[in-house]
């Protein structure tokens, strides 16, 4: 199952790309796509919108969506809870706080530095979280966890406004809190794949001990596995992906509760074919995602937020109803 | 002489479950009877459907040759009381203050208690003991000293009827007695009528009149505490060997040992 | 023993409802311009009115704190009915997503009436009163869509009704943003300040919509309050009193609902108050609700007023929406309670 869903995923992948590409404010064919990729004539208006506009915020969306898709399998995996991802757990959150203080404090730092500080702020978010969830008694259930996570992203969010207004920097800082995937900077973009690239290693590498720490606890102490490196490791490639996902667009949420739960049913309890697949999954969705939203309210756009949101609530309701508070993802 | 109760063609049960049906019972006043019968039989539903806590699925419960169903709830607070089997409250609560609460079917205004209202606490407060306590809170007391102050909320309420739901879980033995004879002598002196869900068979035989033995949502059979506590009805309803005798003190019967028969279905 | 309740109860209002005027105060002598004591109250009694301080006072500042004030007592109230019903401490109208219920269908009837928000003329009196009935239905979709999720075996499940929440939440704010977008900028503009819950707009038209509303819900519910005392048995035994449970419920629900739509209608939504209001109560009066729910409405409003207050001078010149400096307070409070929390 899981192969012919990595090899169909390139063509439809592709698919939506183009689809996203050709379509939008100016629709544009698929032979001037094309050509501006192969016979790039910088005079010609449709080549620009395309290399400078389309084609970096189709780039972005994909890898964002692989990024949190990955992101949120292997929080599953790790924590044993089918609620974790990075927008419940307040990673997203933190990411976001961290750059507003740095957006506030430090000005004009380079990009690079943005990503690094905003994985800092995803590790951040993901301790304060956890940290609390562990000082509570049954703090660390699914159910308790999301509810701690949402409550401490809100508190984030409030300070980081709180601050920027203090400064006075809130009209930038809005800017970041609403997604933007149509001002995707390019420079971010390319250091974006590094990065994130970096995440997707770690995380496949710790894939086979993710699913044996997901079958539980003792199993994967019976099995000998060094829990602590695992661990860390994961979180690792989870702070990266985040980190760097957030600096390119943003908060999204839902993509990295919803896709792994998909995933799982299509491919089964094996990380080392989830991940990949959330991947391509995850990429796919998310490019539909920001078809949709140009779709949707043509010819404006709506936040990409509200799509992932359409799909994610009903399908959040649908877990709580089904799984309750029990711990197992 | 008037039923207290009386059941045709009664069916209940939970969302999905449906745990008896096509019941037909008559429970007589003035009397103390109590519903026997092994785990998930239906016992604790049928107590439940009678008081109105759960809703019956089909069929008609007459109180008091009353249909139910044409009572408002609060009129038939006024007729029976019902003690579940655990009961919850907040724990800084007041011993007194919770047993007023029992009060609230003859209540008109709520923030003042009448005499009537005082009168019966008082009374509630020494039928079960519990008078000495009547200021402390609830989270301060023993199980034993608690379960007596439910009772007291539900004596409060000053009804005819009291339908005890597993009453004596729990408790030790001393403090299981005490709650016993306690209904013992509700009824005895203030003509009670009493249902009552027990677990254990001897003092269901030793403390009641009547004996309604359940087995799987069906009633097997009921009559004197003699007529069930016999060795056939036990096979019947507990599928278990017992050996039973009298008791030369209290003249009841009570099993004094039993063995588990082989499973029949 | 009952007679040292009601005294602690009269002392303790006594004592709120002096927080309150000090708030108030602090509210009323600040701000882009500060005025003292003196000034103020010659222009309240109406000697030497000065128009500068007439329309401070009058269009800005008094509005704002009355506002406030009746705000704070809706959710404090709100508060103490939901936690009632829920039996549980952490609940609150904006964690259940009441609030962004209310608040979606307040922005869908902006889109649609494209209110101005700002002005008083008789034309937007009509749909400027028709605000707290459209948070009401909105509310109340929210209201029965978390509870109808959060049954389970038709009992309340309290995780499932959080978390259902936060589902609520996400939901009715990506409607709601979705609707603000569609609106004209300047429309847009006033919408996405007052979602974040905000007075900043108060005036008095807004007062006079809410005032009918609080007035009677207000009263019904603290009527009623007795009821939630009997609401922390559990339901065995409250049906075995003669209360009708279910039916009562649903009237308190529907009652705080509407109390809650009200104040979101006005402010935007503003979390948290109906989570800390009903929590300091009982430290203040214990758990008898007649005495709870005045002392959680004062607590309410002074909360709001002292919030409110806050957010307009500690980051002067500009203004910190009050719903976040709640959220600022309320947020590690809420957390403090999830840690004493037993279950």
């Amino acid at each position: 199952m899981s192969f012919s869903i990595l090899a169909i995923s390139p063509f439809l992948i592709a698919l939506v790309a183009l689809i996203s590409v050709m379509y939008g404010t100016k629709d544009i064919s698929a032979i001037t796509v094309w050509q501006s990729m192969t016979a790039f004539d910088p005079s010609d208006v449709d080549h620009q919108i395309i290399r400078t506009g389309r084609i970096p915020r189709v780039a972005a969306v994909l890898l964002v969506g692989a990024f949190l898709a990955v992101a949120g399998a292997v929080m599953q995996g790790i924590t044993r809870n089918y609620l974790a991802s990075p927008s419940l757990m307040g990673v997203n959150d933190g990411s976001a706080f961290v750059i507003t203080l740095a957006i506030v404090f430090f000005p004009g730092l380079p990009n690079y530095q943005m990503i690094l500080l905003s994985m800092l702020g995803s590790a951040l978010g993901a301790g304060i979280v956890f940290g609390f969830g562990s000082l509570i008694r049954n703090g660390l259930s699914p159910v308790r966890l999301a509810i701690i996570g949402t409550v401490i992203g809100t508190f984030l969010s409030s300070i980081a406004t709180a601050i920027a207004m203090y400064f006075q920097v809130s009209q930038t800082v809005s800017a970041w809190y609403n997604t933007k995937v149509h001002m995707v900077n390019m420079d971010m973009l390319i250091l974006s794949i590094p990065f994130g690239l970096t995440g997707l290693i770690l995380a496949l590498l710790s894939a086979k001990a993710i699913t044996i720490t997901s079958l539980g606890e003792d199993i994967a102490m019976g099995l000998g596995q060094k829990t602590k490196a695992v661990r860390i490791i994961s979180m690792l490639a989870v702070v990266c992906l985040t980190g760097t996902a957030v600096a390119l667009v943003g908060k999204i949420a839902f993509v990295g509760l919803v896709i792994p739960h998909i995933t799982r049913f299509l491919v089964g309890v094996d990380y080392r074919y989830i991940i990949p697949c959330a991947a391509v999954i995850g990429a796919f969705f998310l490019a539909l995602c920001d078809v949709l939203s140009r779709v949707v309210n043509y010819p404006f756009e709506t936040p990409i937020g509200v799509l992932t949101a359409l799909v994610g609530v009903p399908f959040f309701l649908y877990l709580v109803r089904k799984h309750g508070g029990e711990k197992r993802a | 002489m008037q039923t207290a109760f009386r059941m045709e063609n009664l069916a209940s049960g939970y969302e999905q479950v449906r745990v008896f049906e096509g019941l037909n019972l008559t429970i007589e006043e003035g009397k103390v009877t109590t519903i026997i019968g092994p785990n998930g039989c239906g016992k604790s539903t049928l107590l439940k459907t009678i008081g109105r806590i759960l809703k019956k699925q089909q069929g008609t419960v007459y109180l008091q040759e009353q249909n139910m169903q044409n009572l408002s709830t609060k009129d038939i607070a006024k007729k029976l009381a019902i003690l579940s089997q655990t009961p919850i409250a907040p724990g800084q609560l007041k011993v007194e203050e919770l047993i007023a609460y029992g009060r609230y079917p003859h209540r008109n205004n709520v923030n003042r208690l009448t005499n009537k209202d005082e009168e019966m606490i008082e009374w509630a407060l020494t039928v079960t003991n519990t008078m000495e306590y009547r200021n402390r809170e609830l989270a301060q007391l023993s199980g034993g000293q608690r379960q007596r102050v439910w009772l007291a909320m539900a004596l409060a309420q000053e009804t005819n009827i009291l339908l005890l739901d597993e009453p004596t879980t729990y408790l030790d033995m001393a403090h299981q007695l005490e709650v016993l004879d306690i209904v013992k002598s509700l009824n005895e002196h203030h003509s009670c009528t009493v249902v009552m869900v027990l677990h254990d068979i001897n003092h269901a035989a030793r403390y009641s009149d009547h004996l309604i033995a359940m087995r799987k949502g069906t009633i097997m059979q009921t009559g004197t505490p003699q007529e069930i506590l016999s060795a056939e009805v036990m096979r019947k309803v507990f599928n278990i060997d017992a050996r039973i005798m009298e008791d030369p003190v209290t003249n009841t019967p009570v099993c004094y040992g039993y063995e588990i028969l082989k499973e029949d279905i | 023993m009952h007679k040292k309740t009601s005294s602690v109860f009269f002392l303790t209002m006594l004592m709120l409802v002096l927080m309150i005027l000090v708030a108030s105060y602090l509210h009323i002598t600040n701000g882009v311009f500060d005025m003292s004591v003196m000034d103020v109250i010659k222009t309240l009694l109406r000697i030497e009115s000065n128009s500068k301080f007439d329309l401070v006072i009058f269009e800005f500042r008094l509005p704002r704190i009355v506002i406030a004030g009746l705000v704070g007592i809706g959710l404090g109230m709100a508060g103490v009915v939901l936690q009632g019903i829920t039996r549980n401490g952490l609940a609150d109208p904006g964690i259940l997503g009441i609030n962004a219920g209310a608040g979606a269908a307040v922005v869908l009837f902006m889109y649609f009436f494209q209110v101005k928000l700002v002005s008083a003329d008789m034309n937007s009196w009509m749909s400027i009163l028709m605000m707290p009935l459209f948070g009401f239905i909105g509310g109340t979709i929210a209201a029965i869509l978390i509870f109808s999720f959060a049954l389970k075996n038709g009992h309340l499940d309290m995780q499932r009704l959080i978390l259902t929440g936060i589902a609520i939440n996400s939901g009715f704010g990506a409607l709601s943003l979705f609707l603000s977008l569609k609106m004209s900028a300047q429309d847009f503009e006033s919408a996405a300040i007052w979602m974040a819950g905000s007075i900043y707009n108060a005036n008095w038209i807004f007062a006079l919509t809410m005032l009918p509303w609080l007035l009677i819900l207000g009263i019904y519910v603290h009527r009623k309050s007795y009821l939630l005392d009997y609401f922390q048995l559990e339901e065995d035994s409250i049906t075995s009193l003669g209360i009708a449970v279910e039916k009562e419920k649903m009237k308190l629900l529907l009652a705080s609902v509407g109390l809650v739509s009200a104040c979101v209608s006005v402010s935007g939504s503003i979390g948290f108050i109906g989570l800390m209001a009903p929590h300091i109560a009982k430290q203040l009066v214990g758990i008898q609700h007649r005495y709870v729910m005045p002392v959680s409405a004062l607590i309410g409003a002074g909360l709001l007023i002292l919030a409110d207050f806050i957010g307009k001078t500690v980051f002067a010149p500009s203004e910190l929406a009050v719903g976040i400096v709640v959220s600022i307070i309320g947020i590690p409070y809420f957390l403090y309670l999830l840690v004493k929390s037993k279950a």
